[in-house]
């Protein structure tokens, strides 16, 4: 089933050492679209990075309604989360990813899902 | 201010209520202050400086305006960033002098006299400044150093990043150890160190359930300002710098801050 959300999510995975992208709706962790690699649970990024972002937020003292961009960073990949209203979008790098390029094209792709949405 | 012909209060509310871009807020706010209406000053400022956050002038106001509600460490911060954004800013320097003195920190007022001196050696209130931080200095007999707080493990790192906005080192219990966030009170730096903390916390079990290995950073931006905090043993080091300094720059100060750290709880061990 297609859904707006494609184009973004192709933006994203198409960049070298991405194992997934997903949109996902920061309130509730729940996934509006996505796709990942085999391997990768997609519903649990969702919903274990949307509570971290909420947190992280809220630690800043900044409205969840504000550019926000969130990166976790492990031993063995990382986690990129932006965005600015409720949708928010999410990365899921592997340990050898370019860091600097897959950043720039999760900004990106969070500001036309920001701007999808103000047009919803 | 000088050089310009000072507008009607109605001139620059029209200018702000119709061109919400505009800095003529700075003046407005200045206007308000010098009325007394410090509060409308304040809100003014703060909503000017979202729009404009390296507006050096405004920075300057916000610290007056800090000064005029006798708040006095908030305006040292405000200050304090002035210095950090424009480092010839000749009234910054000069106003921080003058609590300086207030305050009897007589080795901190001579460190931004002489950059002072360096700036405008012949202007009349530098040496008006010298000659009260001689005579004070006769009158209280003291050295120095005496009277100055102790240099912060993070001081020197900060003073070399002109970028950071603050470092601190926050233990596994949530108390911070060292260091602080600029601009915000000692009781702000200890709720940011808790609510981080717990944070690090959700995030190590994030990256552990997700099969990533250990946790070895997170990093929060915003169009402000770039939070990092990174692990150092039980803790983590807290490195805030503002949004334009390069991610590349920022990663340099939080390696050396977590050094820093590092050296500090090896210390604190002994």
């Amino acid at each position: 089933m297609r859904t707006p959300y494609e184009g973004l999510l192709a933006q994203v995975m198409r960049m070298p050492g991405v194992r997934g992208a997903l949109v996902v709706a920061v309130s509730d962790g729940l996934v509006v679209d996505g796709r990942v690699h085999v391997g990768v649970q997609g519903e649990a990024v969702a919903a274990l990075a949307a509570s971290l972002y909420r947190r992280a937020c809220r630690a800043t003292g900044a409205s969840e309604r504000k550019d926000r961009f969130v990166e976790l960073e492990a031993e063995e990949g990382r986690i990129m989360i932006a965005g600015k209203n409720d949708l928010a979008l999410m990365a899921v790098l592997g340990r050898r990813a370019n860091t600097g390029q897959i950043r720039l094209a999760v900004q990106r792709a969070a500001g036309k899902l920001a701007a999808t949405e103000g047009k919803a | 201010m000088v050089g310009k012909t000072r507008r009607s209060l109605q001139e620059l509310s029209d200018e702000v209520a119709t061109n919400p871009n505009s800095t003529a807020f700075v003046e407005l706010a200045a206007a308000y202050r010098e009325r007394g209406d410090t509060e409308r000053a304040l809100r003014l400022c703060l909503r000017g400086l979202q729009r404009h956050p390296t507006h050096v002038e405004a920075h300057f106001e916000l610290g007056c305006i800090y000064e005029a509600r006798g708040e006095r460490e908030l305006a040292l911060d405000e200050w304090g960033i002035v210095r950090q954004l424009a480092p010839d800013h000749l009234p910054s320097r000069l106003a921080l002098v003058r609590l300086y003195l207030d305050e009897q920190r007589y080795a901190d007022a001579e460190a931004e006299l002489s950059t002072a001196r360096e700036l405008a050696p012949a202007d009349k209130a530098v040496a008006e400044f010298w000659r009260v931080l001689q005579a004070a200095r006769r009158d209280s007999a003291e050295s120095p150093d005496e009277g100055a707080p102790p240099e912060g493990a993070f001081d020197a790192l900060e003073q070399e990043h002109p970028g950071t906005l603050g470092i601190m080192l926050v233990g596994g219990d949530g108390q911070v150890l060292e260091g602080r966030m600029t601009r915000r009170g000692v009781e702000s730096d200890r709720m940011l160190g808790v609510t981080l903390n717990g944070a690090k916390l959700e995030a190590a079990r994030v990256a552990s359930y997700l099969e990533l290995g250990g946790l070895q950073g997170m990093v929060i931006e915003s169009a402000v300002a770039r939070l990092t905090m990174s692990p150092v043993d039980d803790g983590i080091v807290v490195v805030a710098t503002r949004a334009e300094v390069p991610a590349g720059q920022a990663a340099r100060v939080v390696q050396r801050a977590r050094e820093i750290a590092g050296a500090h709880l090896s210390n604190r061990k002994r």
